[in-house]
C-alpha cells in the first residue's frame, strides 16, 4: 500500500500497479467499508482500478494524520473481511444490432467474425465494474474477449447517443448519456443508467457483476428505447 | 418564495451556483460550484448572505433582468458595467431594486466571472443536494425564465471595501502549486522555469495552456481520480489545470495539484494569460489554504 499526495488536502492509495480481479475486490471491500463511515471530515472517496482517492477536510487532519487515521481504519476493516458487501449481478438488455451499432459492421469484417459471433462472444461473458466515472454512471467494465478487443477510434465522434454500448480494448461500457467519445459501439441499452431523481442514482458500484442480455427490436422498443 | 426576476435577454451563459455537490463523485459526478469561490463568497457577503446561497455566475457578462418585486441584490467578480434603470451602478456593491426597474449587465471587462446575488439566495432547484448547473445536471438560465427569491424592502446599499476587491484583469499569473501524483515522472525544477499562455480552450471543467512539450519519464498511467487544480500532462505535453467541472477520474500523468485560490484566479482569466508555476511545500500550502479560508467570513 502505498500513499501519495494528490493535492493540498487529498491523497491517493495505491494498492497495486495492474488490473486484476483479486485487487478490485480489495479496493471494493476498502471502498464500501470507508464510505458507510459516513465521516464527514472524509469529503470525497473514490475508487478506481488500482487506487482510492480520499478529500479530507484540512482543518481536522494534516496529511500525516489522516495517513495514520486510514491506516487504522483498513486495518480494522481487514478483521472484518470475511463478511463483506454483497456485489449486485446487473442484467443490462441490449439490442445488438448494425442499426444503433454505429461500429458493428466494421468490427465483423475487420476481425473476421459473424456479426452474430461478436454478440455471442460479448454477451456470454459476465463483467467486473472496476471504476466509476468520466461522466455520472459511466461504468468502466471488463474483460472483453481478446477476439472482439479493440482499439479506441482515432478520431472520437462528437456525440454517441444515450445507452449506446461500446468498446475499446479489453474493456465495455455503455454510456448514460448523450456524450463526445471514442469507443467502439456494438448495441444499445433501452435501461436508464443515471437518474438523479431515484435513490439509486447508477445501478453501477465498484466490484458489481454485469451481464448483457440481447433482446430484440420488439422487445428494444418496448422497453423504450429508441433508435 | 416570490417571483424577483423576469429574464429579458439571456446570458452568454448564466447558471446558478453554490458551493458544490459532494458526495457523489465515487459515481461520475463531479463537485461542481462556483469557479471563482472568492468572489463569489465576496459578493453574498455584502449582503450578510448565509453560506452557500443559489448565485447566478455569469459567464463574460450580457443579461438583462426585470424586477417584480422588491428584493436587495449585490453584483461582483467581473465588472460587466451593470445598469440599473439605464444609469450605472458601481461593482462590488449592493443596492436595492423595486418592481419593475431594469438591471442589465454588459459584457465583462476585466475577468470571466460576473456573480449576482439576492438577499437570502435565490430559490433554484436542487439535484443531489446542489444547486450548482453542470455539463450533466440542470440547465442554464433562459430568457424569459421567472428567478424566485425573499422580496426584500431593505434599501440599504453597501460596498466592498477597495482594499479586499481582487484585481482580475491579470495579463499575468503565477500559480502556486504542491507536488503530487506522479511527480517524479516529471522534472519539477525544470517546469517551474517554463511559462504557458491559457489556450482558447478553457472552461468550468478545465484550462489547457500552451507552451513549450513537457515530456514525462512514462505516459501509460492506470486511471485514477483527479484532484481540484490537478496538472495534467497531456499526449501532446501540454498542461490542463482541471477544476470544479472536471471529469472525476482519468488517466492523464499529473505534476501536482495547483492550490484552490489559485484556481479561482485561473478561472477568471482568458487567452493569452501568461502562466508560470511556483511549487511550495505541502506545509507551507496547507498554512496559506487555511488562512486563506480563515479570513473570509471576517471579510466584511
Amino acid at each position: 500500500m502505498i500513499f501519495k499526495t494528490a493535492s493540498v488536502d487529498s491523497i491517493v492509495i495505491y494498492f497495486g500497479d495492474e488490473i486484476d480481479e483479486k485487487l478490485l475486490d480489495e479496493i471494493s471491500f476498502y471502498y464500501k467499508s470507508l464510505k458507510s463511515l459516513n465521516d464527514p471530515d472524509i469529503i470525497s472517496i473514490i475508487p478506481s482500478y488500482t487506487s482510492i482517492y480520499i478529500r479530507y477536510n484540512l482543518v481536522k487532519f494534516s496529511e500525516k494524520s489522516i495517513i495514520s487515521y486510514l491506516k487504522k481504519l483498513l486495518k480494522d476493516f481487514d478483521k472484518k473481511r470475511g463478511n463483506g458487501f454483497e456485489s449486485k449481478l446487473i442484467k443490462i438488455p441490449t439490442f445488438y444490432d448494425t442499426s444503433v451499432g454505429l461500429d458493428l459492421k466494421r468490427l465483423s469484417k475487420e476481425k473476421n467474425l459473424a456479426i452474430e459471433e461478436i454478440i455471442a462472444l460479448h454477451s456470454k461473458k459476465t463483467y467486473l465494474v472496476y471504476a466509476v466515472g468520466f461522466i455520472p454512471g459511466y461504468a468502466y467494465l471488463a474483460k472483453v474477449d481478446k477476439k472482439i478487443a479493440t482499439p479506441r477510434l482515432k478520431h472520437p465522434r462528437d456525440l454517441i447517443p444515450k445507452g449506446s454500448l461500446a468498446i475499446a480494448d479489453t474493456q465495455t461500457a455503455v454510456y448514460p448519456k448523450e456524450s463526445p467519445g471514442g469507443w467502439n459501439i456494438i448495441g444499445r441499452t433501452p435501461l436508464e443508467l443515471f437518474d438523479p431523481a431515484t435513490k439509486e442514482l447508477s445501478p453501477f458500484s465498484i466490484g458489481d457483476k454485469v451481464k448483457f442480455e440481447p433482446i430484440s427490436k420488439e422487445k428494444f422498443l418496448e422497453i423504450g428505447g429508441e433508435i | 418564495m416570490t417571483p424577483l426576476f423576469e429574464v429579458l435577454k439571456e446570458g452568454v451563459v448564466a447558471t446558478f451556483q453554490d458551493l458544490g455537490r459532494f458526495g457523489y463523485d465515487d459515481i461520475g459526478v463531479s463537485n461542481s460550484g462556483a469557479s471563482d469561490e472568492l468572489s463569489y463568497t465576496l459578493t453574498n457577503k455584502l449582503i450578510n448572505n448565509p453560506k452557500n446561497c443559489a448565485t447566478i455566475e455569469l459567464t463574460i457578462g450580457k443579461l438583462k433582468l426585470k424586477a417584480l418585486n422588491s428584493c436587495r441584490i449585490a453584483i461582483g467578480g467581473a465588472n460587466t458595467r451593470a445598469k440599473l434603470n439605464g444609469k450605472i451602478v458601481k461593482n462590488w456593491s449592493a443596492f436595492p431594486m423595486k418592481k419593475d426597474d431594469i438591471l442589465e449587465l454588459g459584457y465583462a471587462i476585466d475577468g470571466q466571472l460576473t456573480y449576482l446575488a439576492v438577499e437570502g439566495g435565490f430559490e433554484a432547484e436542487k439535484i443531489l443536494g446542489s444547486v450548482s448547473v453542470s455539463k450533466h445536471l440542470g440547465r442554464a438560465i433562459k430568457k424569459g425564465d421567472i428567478l424566485k427569491g425573499k422580496i426584500s424592502t431593505n434599501k440599504q446599499r453597501a460596498f466592498l471595501s477597495p482594499k479586499i476587491i481582487p484585481d482580475l484583469a491579470k495579463k499575468e499569473l503565477v500559480l502556486r502549486f504542491t507536488r503530487g501524483y506522479q511527480s517524479e515522472w516529471f522534472d519539477v525544477d525544470n517546469f517551474c522555469k517554463k511559462s504557458f499562455k491559457v489556450s482558447n480552450r478553457y472552461n468550468k471543467m478545465g484550462y489547457q495552456l500552451t507552451g513549450d512539450e513537457i515530456i514525462p519519464k512514462k505516459r501509460e498511467l492506470i486511471s485514477e481520480a483527479i484532484a481540484y487544480g490537478a496538472i495534467q500532462i497531456t499526449a501532446l505535453g501540454q498542461p490542463i489545470i482541471l477544476l470544479k467541472d472536471r471529469q472525476t477520474i482519468g488517466g492523464y500523468p499529473k505534476i501536482g495539484s495547483v492550490l484552490p485560490m489559485d484556481c479561482f484566479k485561473l478561472s477568471q482569466c482568458g487567452a493569452n494569460t501568461k502562466i508560470t508555476f511556483k511549487e511550495v511545500s505541502l506545509n507551507k500550502a496547507r498554512e496559506l489554504v487555511r488562512n486563506f479560508y480563515a479570513k473570509l467570513p471576517s471579510v466584511r
